[in-house]
């Protein structure tokens, strides 16, 4: 795609706007951030925490029987004795266990999220009203738009954390666990087999994953810095046309859209890439399965039920790692918005300011812009 | 359909990316139903019939299908995404283009938050549906008929029955449809007044404080942040109802295929692999279904966008270059309105009614009248912001409308009443309407406009980046640099609206000093509300209600004492009178 010249010789060479986007996204983890953070599940400790825990409990638990009843029981008991009672006791039983686990859904997501929100209105509470208490002196150091976007911005992007995060967390954890100790006592030979492909898993969802999130990360602060332009271009209007610049002011936005379309295909192909490596993972797991307990059955080392218990466990594997590892990218997210929030928490009220005055670096970025007005 | 075949010049041509996309998107969902076929041969041929030979070909062949499915994945997932992309990329090349050149008119009435939600929010919603809308319908299509075909081949009643459990859900999804996005759109206005709240109780933060309203705030606060938590939670609690429950039919299929398939592979009607196969292939359409009413969705929200967007490109622009301009380097800069009216687009009535003047080369003309009189009007027509509704505006002789643009503002320096400056270096603000020009030029105009002075106080000088980054300069200091800059681009017509409104008396006089000097060659408006900014002008027009109530200069006009001038004279100048007597007494 060719660039759109320019009429001014000089800006061929030199960009005509600087738009600040150093605001960082991530921060590494940082456990006494993480435990003053959690302080805020403490007053739903005793009400709303436990039911979804139960909720979650229950759910993991049924969602870790029923292969076993559908393969094992299944194919080996019933099946193979022809036992027609036996199948209808069966059928019942996992109806009914469905049932449970529709109940347990339902109560897991209503509890997780009135916690998570219960949670994230009183951050935002605590950080507003301590906010009214400040100096003036904190007010005149800073742009308004960059305290908004601790409030509005920062706060909402903790959201994600504590209505999914934390309890989704705890469920792959468990899930995982659940599944291999099962697989083990199922039969521990297919199992170490088929657990190869977990490090090749882990792997992908975290080291691979991380070069997916910078991508991203470079594709979102372009995008905010064409924000900023497109923002600045439409206040500045009257100026440009009084001038003349509109020539040049376009080469200058067609060089971010540029930068933007670059980034975002470059994060896009990284993504991609991923996607052969996954299916990949996943081939293998199932080819082993296919291929070890094909031989473990033929030598009566299997059972028919049993492999087809591994199969449905094998499909459940994918999915908690890769959350695992989008629960990670979500918890360094939360480290950089918490530390912006707790700065200003920190900061006390009606005090004389500290010697060095607060960086002014990076406060746009990510301000939304529903009714922002121009007058 | 129709806003979709407006927008096609933007996405036809990249239609590569996306039947290579489709094309692709065929493999993988080939791919993706060989897994319970190939589970379904190890069961029943592999393992039933001790063969491990045939289980050792499945097992590699698996491994290669899935290669393919992995590479075909990337290809169709990579251009699908190019194909948004590229797509949106010639999009905002095209709505900026024509933002540059939509007339002022056209920005009084639009808003910069609606319009940058169009350019952001639409715009995306436009890309996600160019890059995943059509290869998910694709998908729905393709995987439902492979697995529809499949699990008919493998046994006739245990696929009607997967057909039988279909409407429950797509009910299902359709109800939940009908409620979560109304609910979503009440979460994201919920956000929009809690911003506007946080907003105008930060950037008022000197009222609050002043009136001790900080209680007040915060109960006005934990409305809004009750009423987004209530949102959320409302919207949660749709997901926590349907959610599980399409997860329930679905279960309830495969307790169902359990029960009568189970009775088949008893009855030795069919092989227990295909019963394992069906409980995959359950999910093949159970899936796809749920995600239907997503897919509707995001349709009709690509719809509405897309005209959105359309609102803007089909924007007339009626102040435009007319077919044989006339251009020219310099104008002399004579100046004459016959007879000019103006009404404002959308306006009853009119702000300027029949002007008539006329103004030589160099000649300093002085704008007077109360605020809302027509003053900025007169000026706005010089350069054609806005065009005269009926009269004539000359420059030179001509219409103004017989010069290209270009023309016209170049040779017209603006400075105007509210002034704007960009996230830039004070040099490249000085320098906007003439990027080319040398540092020499630069600080000529800076010094002419008294800014120079303080601007190399600061410590990055001329390099001291305004804007965002937040350097605060005073209301007059950022006036000065509006001056310099109308000044370096050398116009033969100078137009200062409220120019040295914010600047102190002090420095005024100074630029006053400075600009007779400057206007020496140039023809000058000079709007202003003190009379010593326009003492000295050639011809001074007193507006009132869009007329010309007086004109003439200024040892004439305060003679009249009836005269509105007079008036004003009076009331700037009694202070002073009165201080001349008492200190003579
Ligand atoms: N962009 C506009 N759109 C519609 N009406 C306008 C616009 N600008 C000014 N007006 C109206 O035209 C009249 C003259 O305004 P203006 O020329 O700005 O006066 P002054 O500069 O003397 O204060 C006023 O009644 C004002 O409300
Ligand atoms: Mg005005």
């Amino acid at each position: 795609m060719p660039l759109e010249k320019p009429e001014s010789k000089a800006l061929e060479t030199r960009q005509r706007f600087y738009y600040s986007s150093d605001r960082i996204i991530e921060k590494p983890f940082n456990w006494a951030q993480m435990a003053r953070l959690l302080q805020y599940l403490k007053p739903y400790a005793k009400t709303l925490l436990p039911g979804a825990i139960i909720a979650l409990l229950i759910g993991t638990a049924i969602r870790l029987t029923v292969p076993i009843l559908i393969g094992v029981y299944a194919f080996d008991r019933v099946i193979k004795h022809q036992d027609i009672h036996g199948l209808y006791w069966l059928v019942g039983t996992i109806a009914v266990l469905y049932f449970l686990s529709y109940l347990s859904n339902y109560f897991r997501i209503r509890l997780t999220n009135i916690l998570g929100q219960y949670v994230i209105f009183d951050i935002r509470k605590h950080l507003f009203n301590h906010v009214q208490y400040l100096s003036n002196r904190f007010f005149d150091s800073r742009s308004a738009g960059s305290i908004l976007v601790r409030i509005i911005n920062d706060v909402n992007s903790l959201q994600d954390l504590f209505t999914n995060g934390v309890i989704n967390t705890l469920t792959d954890l468990l899930m995982l666990c659940g599944i291999i100790v099962i697989l083990f006592s199922l039969s521990w030979q297919l199992a170490i087999a088929v657990m190869l492909v977990i490090p090749l898993m882990f792997f992908l969802s975290t080291k691979f994953r991380r070069k997916i999130r910078r991508a991203w990360q470079l594709v979102r602060l372009k995008q905010s810095k064409l924000n900023s332009h497109l923002n600045e271009s439409i206040q500045g209007i009257r100026v440009t046309q009084s001038f003349n610049q509109e020539v040049n002011n376009r080469a200058f936005f067609d060089v971010v859209n540029t930068e933007v379309f670059e980034t975002w295909r470059s994060a896009t192909q990284k993504n991609a890439v991923f996607r052969p490596f996954v299916e990949m993972a996943n081939a293998i797991g199932s080819a082993i399965l296919i291929w070890f307990g094909a031989f473990l059955i033929i030598h009566s080392h299997l059972t028919t039920g049993i492999f087809v218990s591994f199969a449905f466990y094998l499909g459940m594997f994918w999915d908690p790692i890769s959350r695992l590892g989008q629960t990670y990218n979500q918890l360094l997210v939360a480290m950089a918005s918490s530390e912006r929030i707790f700065e200003f928490l920190d900061e006390r009220p009606n005090v004389r300011d500290a010697q060095e005055p607060v960086s002014m670096d990076g406060i746009k970025g990510t301000i939304d812009f529903e009714d922002v007005r121009f007058t | 359909m129709d806003t979709f075949r407006r927008l096609k010049n933007f996405y036809w041509p990249h239609k590569k990316y996306l039947f290579g996309s489709l094309l692709f998107l065929l493999i993988v969902t080939g791919a993706t139903v060989c897994y319970p076929i190939v589970l379904q041969q190890t069961i029943d041929k592999g393992i039933k019939g001790q063969n491990f030979g045939y289980a050792s070909i499945l097992a590699f062949g698996f491994i290669l299908i899935m290669a393919i499915k992995g590479v075909a994945a990337y290809f169709q997932q990579y251009w699908g995404n190019l194909f948004g992309i590229s797509s949106v990329y010639e999009l905002r090349k095209a709505l900026y283009r024509k933002l540059q050149y939509l007339p002022f008119r056209y920005y009084d009435n639009a808003h910069t938050g609606d319009l940058m939600s169009r350019l952001t929010a639409d715009v995306e919603g436009f890309r996600f549906f160019l890059s995943f809308g059509f290869s998910q319908l694709f998908n729905f299509i393709l995987i439902v008929s492979f697995s529809l075909v499949i699990m008919f081949s493998y046994s006739v009643p245990l696929a009607v029955v997967t057909l039988l459990m279909t409407p429950f859900l797509a009910v299902t999804v359709y109800s939940f449809d009908k409620k979560v996005h109304p609910a979503f759109r009440a979460i994201r206005k919920s956000m929009g007044r809690m911003n506007t709240r946080v907003q105008e109780n930060v950037s008022g933060m000197n009222t609050v404080k002043a009136m001790a309203q900080e209680a007040k705030e915060i109960e006005r606060f934990e409305w809004n942040n009750t009423d987004y938590k209530d949102k959320q939670i409302y919207t949660s609690t749709l997901w926590a109802k349907y959610f599980p429950f399409m997860e329930f039919i679905g279960n309830i299929c495969v307790v169902v295929l359990l029960g009568l398939g189970g009775t088949f592979v008893i009855r030795g009607e069919m092989k227990p692999g295909e019963l394992v196969a069906f409980f995959s292939l359950v999910w093949y359409i159970m899936g796809p279904l749920m995600e239907l009413g997503f897919m509707v969705n995001q349709f009709s929200q690509a719809k509405a966008s897309g005209e959105r967007l359309l609102q803007i490109l089909d924007e007339p622009i009626e102040i435009a270059s007319p077919e044989n301009p006339i251009e020219t380097d310099r104008l002399l800069g004579s100046v004459e309105f016959r007879h000019v009216y103006l009404k404002y687009p959308n306006e009853e009535s009119y702000a300027l009614k029949d002007i008539t003047f006329r103004a030589r080369p160099g000649q300093v003309i002085g704008l007077m009248g109360a605020t809302g009189s027509g003053k900025s009007s007169i000026t706005r027509l010089i350069a054609r912001f806005y065009d005269a509704t009926s009269g004539e505006i000359l420059l030179d002789g001509e219409s103004v409308k017989n010069y290209s643009l270009k023309t016209l503002r170049k040779n017209i320096g603006f400075v105007q009443q509210e002034t704007f400056l960009f996230s830039s270096t004070i040099r490249d603000n000085i320098a906007y309407g003439n990027p080319d020009a040398t540092d020499e030029e630069i600080i000529d105009a800076a010094k002419r406009a008294q800014a120079h002075d303080f601007i190399s106080e600061l410590p990055n000088g001329y390099d001291t980046i305004l804007g965002e980054r937040g350097l605060g300069l005073s209301g007059g200091q950022k006036q000065r640099i509006a001056i310099a800059r109308a000044l370096l681009i050398n116009p033969s017509i100078l137009i200062l609206d409220d120019a040295t409104s914010a600047v102190d008396m002090q420095t005024e006089a100074k630029i006053q000093m400075a600009f007779r000097e400057l206007m020496r060659g140039r023809t000058t408006f000079i709007i202003a509300h003190r009379i010593s900014s326009v003492r000295h002008a050639d011809e001074i027009l007193v507006l009132k209600d869009g007329q010309i109530a007086e004109r003439g200069v200024h040892e004439d006009l305060i003679q009249n004492p009836n005269g509105l001038y007079r008036r004003i004279y009076d009331i700037q100048y009694k202070d002073h009178e009165q201080l001349k007597t008492q200190q003579n007494a």
